[in-house]
């Protein structure tokens, strides 16, 4: 069934909407969430209360990418348990990715007050935007998938080691765009 | 903004970007019946060629890592989730649990007949050693939850360390002649069309002679080695300068400076006089550096690395 057809039966209040996203995005929301939490109870949960999510915004909300729609619900559901269940010491990937994203991010208290989340987001955007559709790939399999390098390298059939270069050399780009933008780093 | 946050603010980003790097095609694909019989066939024939080595006559390590669920038939992990810091040698050592599948949650129920002796005892578990496995590259003990699972050892703890001390400690290789043979292979990088072409025409090695063997053990037991996470070995190896040894890459090589990479690399498979295979290492010749796990070595001087790389078979 496509996209448009789920979110037909979505509309139409028919649980087949359910058993369709089950069916084709399970194994990638299954995949998010035990990123995140490290968890396969907890993310089998997670996956659940995001489809309960979409089914209750869906109508009257009317996502342009399904697929994006369920995967950021998904993601955004799994942090928000990680850190209800008090549990990011036992976290899985996003320890560590979190740990080689804060390089980039500016050492000042006060840039919160500097630039609200959205403006960051819109940022981050332009950032994505300038980089090469490889390289955009892998800093978004690692830091939005949360998929660990080897996972990464294994699946796109590369070396691990290109995959860490790769996201070595995005994030001093990444650093760089924010000096520029003029965030004090 | 808080730490955390940055991977909140990532969370949102343009829809296009994360439909872009979907990990894998979702849609399952019609296929004709005969197809389907096919591959089952296929699979059941790979299934069985795959499962020849873990029968009782297969290698201890294939064996092991099978009772303790990890099957190259899935998805597996030795990962930090939960480590270990155990003493060994001179150094402590950190050993990362083996997990298995995509839920990384293998108990290691049938790895009871591969209990051997009491290792140690720290905080309270207990490690025994694996019977008939003289190394300690695994060990076999209590997990966080209470379970009898697999450790792997990682690497030393802190500091700088030698091969020599590593193998001494992990492999129970004193000297040149506890080792049986060396063999290379391809470190297979360059997965497209022409990569795979480059490889084939990449030469392999296998040492056996005992001069070559002490010449192999010489070169690479007083290179010092330390541990180095997240890329940062790569950070050091931009600081160093490259030997100028150049590889024919191909003509279609669409990325020619990856592909050589992958020319002047080696897998390195050592095997101890009891036929146990140590796998892991790799050897990238251009910079004269030996890699195994996370732990990255010093650089050989020019003219030990243009021996390595001779008796590699890489030059």
């Amino acid at each position: 069934m496509d996209d448009r057809e789920i979110l037909k039966q979505f509309e139409k209040r028919s649980e087949t909407a359910i058993e369709a996203c089950t069916e084709k995005y399970g194994r990638i929301l299954s995949r998010i969430a035990f990123n995140v939490l490290g968890s396969e109870e907890d993310a089998e949960e997670c996956v659940n209360d995001a489809l309960l999510r979409v089914w209750n915004s869906v109508p009257p909300e009317a996502p342009a990418d399904l697929a994006a729609y369920l995967c950021r619900i998904t993601r955004n559901l799994s942090i928000d348990r990680l850190r209800a269940n008090k549990a990011l010491r036992r976290g899985g990937e996003i320890l560590q990715a979190e740990t080689e994203l804060l390089e980039c991010l500016p050492a000042r208290d006060d840039v919160e007050q500097e630039l609200e989340e959205k403006e960051f987001t819109a940022l981050l955007d332009r950032f994505l935007e300038g980089l090469k559709p490889e390289a955009r790939k892998l800093f978004v399999r690692r830091y939005w998938y949360l998929d660990s390098v080897r996972q990464i390298a294994k699946e796109l059939g590369v070396g691990e080691s290109k995959v860490k270069m790769s996201l070595l050399r995005s994030r001093r780009a990444l650093r760089e765009f924010l000096q520029k933008e003029g965030i004090d780093v | 903004m808080k730490e955390g946050e940055m991977i909140r603010a990532l969370g949102e980003i343009r829809d296009e970007y994360i439909t872009e790097a979907l990990p894998e095609k979702t849609a399952p694909r019609r296929k004709k019946k005969v197809f389907r019989w096919i591959a089952a066939a296929a699979a059941c024939l790979l299934l069985g060629l795959y499962l020849w080595p873990y029968l009782p006559f297969g290698r201890l390590e294939n064996r092991l890592l099978m009772a303790a669920g990890r099957s190259h038939l899935l998805s597996w992990q030795s990962n930090a989730q939960e480590f270990a810091i155990l003493p060994l040698g001179e150094n402590e050592a950190e050993y990362y649990r083996v997990y298995s599948g995509s839920s990384g949650a293998a108990e290691g129920k049938d790895l009871k007949p591969f209990i051997g002796e009491l290792y140690l005892q720290k905080d309270g578990r207990s490690f025994y050693r694996v019977k008939g496995l003289t190394a300690l590259n695994y060990l076999i003990g209590e997990s966080r939850e209470g379970g009898m699972v697999l450790w792997t050892f990682h690497s030393f703890c802190n500091g700088s360390w030698t091969f020599g001390q590593l193998w001494k400690a992990v492999y129970g290789i004193e000297s040149a002649d506890d080792i049986k043979s060396v063999s290379t292979s391809c470190f297979p990088r360059d997965n497209t069309d022409s990569g795979k072409k480059a490889q084939k025409s990449m030469r392999m090695v296998k040492l056996t002679g005992r001069d070559d063997i002490t010449r192999f053990y010489e070169l690479f037991k007083d290179l010092n080695a330390f541990e180095s996470f997240s890329g940062l070995s790569w950070d050091y190896r931009q600081t160093l300068d490259r030997y100028p040894y150049s590889f024919a890459v191909r003509d279609d090589a669409p990325d020619p400076e990856f592909q050589e990479e992958m020319m002047g690399e080696r897998v390195l498979t050592v095997s101890s006089q009891d036929g146990t295979n140590f796998d892991g290492w790799i050897y990238t010749a251009p910079y004269g550096l030996l890699y195994h796990a996370d732990a990255v070595s010093a650089q050989l001087p020019e003219d030990k690395a243009a021996e390595a790389a001779a008796l590699l078979g890489i030059r």
